[in-house]
């Protein structure tokens, strides 16, 4: 971790620039993570609540961030977990499978107001929704936030190799469909 | 002649499969990059202020459920002290009332009994024995 990066973290943990730090902290990452849930959940709803929660959780817990990562790559852990959750607890209360949900929720991005993709890209979301969880969160990670596979892997603590079976399985799937 | 059929006479630019999926990804057959999904206007410029405000509503509820929770436990303490004090006030009643059931006795056997009616009621050997259980504290 980079000397700035532990001064920072110190001045999350410190009750008299805690404030302060966190105010940059939200300025800082905001936007990354809210994308990041965004494109997990696809609602802007479920993500505001999604994103809200996130913030929250790295507020609480900044005491048990242990440095062997970036904070980033935390925070990022935390966002994902978050919308897994989320999409657990939803699926769950409509008594869908997570994929399910996904799928239902991609199907309706037609009738969303905050979806201004064309066709290709309205496909290519159903696509992805189709994929199995983790193949769609690496997919996410790789293909739209351009992430490399060390960062992906630190994230959701899986193997590089895991990763890119999985994204290569991921494109293979997404390949195919497109060429039906 | 086996030896030139192995040989690969093609030539590639240095990091060419590094780059390729990108590449790829990148062109125009691909399929477009671009993030379809859009917010509310003003929505992340405003995000900042809903967080702030989330947490701080968090905090608040956190400081109240420590507050109730300190109370709950204060009430549970004084409850707990006040039974200890009753049942000590209650114990300490009981050996005052004893004391002065004991003392009630002694005074009536030395009040009313003169020392021949005294060794009357007594035993021979018990006199000694008797005499020290009424002894005062």
């Amino acid at each position: 971790m980079s000397k700035q990066q532990s001064i920072f973290v110190n001045a999350l943990r410190d009750p008299l620039t805690k404030e302060e730090a966190f105010k940059k902290l939200v300025t800082e990452y905001k936007e990354r993570l809210y994308w990041h849930i965004r494109k997990l959940v696809l609602d802007h709803d479920d993500a505001h609540d999604v994103v809200q929660n996130t913030f929250i959780k790295i507020h609480l817990n900044i005491d048990k961030f242990r440095e062997n990562s970036s904070l980033f790559t935390w925070m990022y852990r935390i966002a994902t977990n978050e919308s897994l959750n989320f999409i657990n607890s939803k699926a769950a209360k409509m008594g869908l499978l997570n994929q399910e949900w996904i799928e239902a929720k991609a199907d309706g991005l037609t009738a969303d107001s905050y979806f201004d993709g064309d066709q290709a890209a309205l496909k290519l979301q159903k696509m992805v929704a189709r994929l199995p969880e983790k193949q769609r969160i690496v997919f996410n990670m790789k293909y739209f936030d351009n992430m490399n596979y060390q960062d992906i892997s630190e994230v959701l603590d899986t193997s590089v190799g895991a990763l890119k079976a999985s994204y290569h399985h991921a494109v293979k799937k997404i390949k195919a469909e497109l060429n039906d | 002649m086996t030896d030139f059929k192995k040989h690969n006479p093609f030539k590639i630019p240095d990091g060419y499969f590094e780059s390729l999926e990108e590449k790829l990804c990148n062109s125009e057959d691909a399929v477009s990059k671009l993030n379809p999904f859009s917010t509310p206007e003003g929505y992340l410029e405003n995000l900042e202020n809903s967080i702030h405000k989330k947490i701080g509503i968090s905090q608040k509820s956190a400081k109240n459920r420590l507050k109730n929770s300190t109370l709950r436990y204060t009430l549970v303490a004084a409850v707990i002290v006040f039974i200890v004090t009753l049942f000590q006030v209650n114990r300490s009643a009981e050996i005052e009332k004893e004391q002065a059931l004991n003392e009630f006795i002694e005074n009536y056997y030395l009040e009313s009994f003169d020392s021949y009616e005294m060794l009357s009621v007594l035993e021979d050997k018990e006199p000694e024995s008797t005499f020290n259980l009424v002894r005062k504290p």
